[in-house]
């Protein structure tokens, strides 16, 4: 209740403070998920224009490191979301030790995605030999390069967040609600992926 | 959040759920559901992509001015990925 009251050094009320923190990571999180909205309609009418196609490019990827992200992923969102319930009953080495395991996982993903990209690149699928397949292809393979380089993109920017989070909550510079925010951006690179994965891993021709 | 946020037993279960929701979906995808497979698979997803915003990110205890952004951005977007759908089906 204290807290309600006390004030930062330029007069805002810590708590105003927070309700503000979090709206704009809300309003933040919500422009992101706009722009993956963007491509995720390009997706749509790519696939109701060359549904076999789009079929045969999900047979062609690689299943299995598709299916294994999920897993890590959705393991290191609930990392996270328990370092936040930690750290908030006062458990800061239990709580960086669930941050920490939260960016192992993250760097596993973003490991298996360099093999996967590796291994289109050794089949002659970069995003620069897109323009050779055959329109269909060509279109479900520039998807595939843009939607998930975007999700790497924004994993990376996520490791990075959560690093100075992590930093900072082992300094005591800085309290839950903080590592609260971070999470949530995790929280939203899980989201996008839970899209991503069917549409371009599972949504095949049902040949296994 | 205004409210008491999740713990860690209502958080660990919303995580099971979702890997028993990713299980099923990986599943159903080596099985013909003919026109079914996408809407099924899309269904999943969107259920995932529920739970994960409202007990992972705490939607469900935001408060209502912070819940209009994530409203809107839903709205927009349903309305944007449908228009184009509508517009691709009908040329």
């Amino acid at each position: 209740m204290t807290e309600l009251f006390a004030e930062t050094q330029d007069g805002v009320a810590l708590a105003e403070r927070d309700s503000l923190r979090r709206l704009g990571m809300m309003v933040f999180l919500a422009s992101e998920a706009m722009l993956f909205a963007g491509m995720f309609t390009l997706y749509a009418a790519g696939r109701i224009r060359h549904p076999q196609a789009f079929a045969d490019g999900v047979d062609h990827n690689l299943r299995w490191v598709g299916t294994a992200n999920t897993y890590v992923l959705l393991t290191s969102s609930w990392c996270i979301a328990m370092a936040v319930v930690r750290l908030r009953s006062g458990s800061r080495r239990s709580a960086l030790l669930l941050v920490s395991a939260t960016m192992l996982l993250g760097l596993l993903f973003l490991g298996l995605k360099g093999y996967e990209y590796q291994w289109h690149l050794a089949e002659g699928d970069g995003p620069m030999a897109v323009a050779r397949h055959d329109p269909g292809i060509a279109l479900f393979m520039g998807l595939y390069w843009l939607m998930t380089g975007t999700h790497a993109l924004h994993v990376i920017a996520g490791l990075i967040f959560l690093g100075y989070v992590a930093w900072r909550v082992a300094y005591r510079q800085a309290n839950d609600r903080l590592l609260e925010v971070a999470a949530w951006y995790w929280h939203l690179v899980d989201l996008i992926w839970v899209f991503i994965w069917p549409l371009f891993y599972l949504l095949g021709r049902v040949s296994r | 959040m205004s409210r008491t946020p999740f713990g860690e037993q209502a958080i660990t279960r919303v995580f099971l759920g979702l890997l028993a929701l990713a299980t099923t979906s990986l599943v159903l995808s080596s099985h013909d559901l003919g026109s079914g497979q996408l809407p099924v698979a899309l269904g999943i997803a969107c259920i995932k992509a529920t739970l994960i915003a409202l007990v992972f990110i705490g939607v469900a205890l935001a408060r209502p001015s912070h819940i209009i952004a994530v409203i809107l951005a839903a709205v927009m977007s349903s309305a944007m990925i449908g228009l184009v759908i509508m517009d691709v089906m009908t040329r």
